[in-house]
């Protein structure tokens, strides 16, 4: 994790209101613990937390008291957010202290590298798993960790066990776990033959109701 | 019906999704004509989740008859959806791909509706 400098001010208000004028005023309330301590209701500028998380989420942050009044140095890294379920924006962060010379536990995406060879022959890659849990000091842990799925062919699969954890790094995840595999193309729907024998005969009337039958159903289930 | 949706605001188990930005009642019907016309497009490839369920019945009383007599039978079933709700999800076809199959799928639906990506694991954008 990149270590990144940010300035905090400790707010007084809580609650709706307050919280709302602070984010029409380009602010975003927050809040930051650490064992033992109690918790302190923030607010940070909403432009300087876009800046600092530029590079992606897994950044440690060191915490500049608005005034400078504190002499020792804070660091504290992401625990939780909340976005607005349609708008996006971000409603409120959790901040976590953390002492940098203790292990802490961290999630950290996987991201896919390659094109799989069974993908080649239509089959259809399928990543199942798309973070692990990471144990590791705080500027350890790694943006993001990187599997190469260029040799996967159809039916293969690629485990937890097959990611490389940097030095200092240990994967806490189930090593079984599937991470990626490749399955083989999906068979074609046999409501699509019904349609074109519909389509033949009454310019797919036939195929209206068939699909109408099937929807009657209500059959939600994954697909 | 008023609020935002609780839970199931981003893209969960796939790439891409199509999220509801208005409330409504989406019926089964409705649901199983979205996923035929969204695994029409993407043919052989790709895989679907429908994150909805129309737990709700919806009662009618038959035409033409006079009012009383108790409450009407089951018509239909729903799914309550409101604003953010991520109703299906996409993965293992392009963005190109999975925008067209989303479009076609969001036209069968009587919510307005918009394509989402999943997050990129953080807080960036």
């Amino acid at each position: 994790m990149d270590t990144v400098k940010l300035t905090i001010r400790p707010r007084e208000e809580t609650g709706k209101g307050p919280n709302r004028r602070l984010r029409a005023a380009g602010s975003i309330p927050a809040v930051v613990y650490s064992k033992g301590q109690e918790a302190i209701s923030l607010s940070i500028d909403a432009a300087a937390l876009k800046g600092a998380f530029a590079g992606g989420s897994n950044v440690v942050l060191e915490l500049e008291y608005e005034g400078g009044k504190s002499r020792k140095k804070h660091f504290a890294v992401v625990k939780d957010y909340q976005r607005h379920p349609t708008r996006n924006d971000l409603l409120h962060l959790d901040l976590h202290e953390v002492d940098l010379k203790q292990e802490i536990e961290a999630t950290v995406r996987i991201e896919l590298v390659g094109t799989p060879v069974g993908a080649l022959e239509d089959g259809v890659l399928d990543h199942a798993h798309w973070e692990v849990t990471v144990r590791a000091l705080p500027t350890e842990v790694p943006a993001h960790l990187e599997l190469d799925v260029s040799a996967l062919n159809i039916g293969d699969n690629l485990r937890v066990s097959d990611l490389t954890a940097p030095k200092g790094v240990t994967i806490l995840d189930d090593p079984e776990i599937t991470v990626a595999s490749v399955h083989p193309p999906r068979a074609e729907e046999v409501e699509e033959v019904e349609e074109v024998e519909g389509l033949e005969g009454e310019e797919g009337e036939g195929a209206e109701g068939a699909e109408g039958a099937e929807a009657a159903e209500g059959d939600a289930s994954t697909e | 019906m008023a609020g935002q949706s609780k839970g199931q605001t981003s893209v969960q188990f796939g790439e891409f999704g199509l999220q509801a930005t208005e409330c409504g009642w989406v019926t089964s019907r409705q649901i199983e004509s979205a996923r035929i016309a969204m695994t029409r497009r993407i043919k052989r490839g790709g895989k679907v989740w429908i994150n909805i369920f129309p737990h709700k019945p919806i009662t009618k009383k038959p035409a033409e008859t006079r009012m009383g007599s108790g409450k009407g039978s089951p018509d239909q079933w729903v799914a309550v959806v409101k604003p953010g709700r991520v109703m299906f999800e996409l993965a293992g076809v392009p963005e190109d791909l999975a925008k067209e199959a989303i479009r076609l799928a969001a036209h069968k639906l009587p919510v307005k509706c918009r394509f989402v990506m999943r997050e990129g694991g953080g807080l960036e954008g």
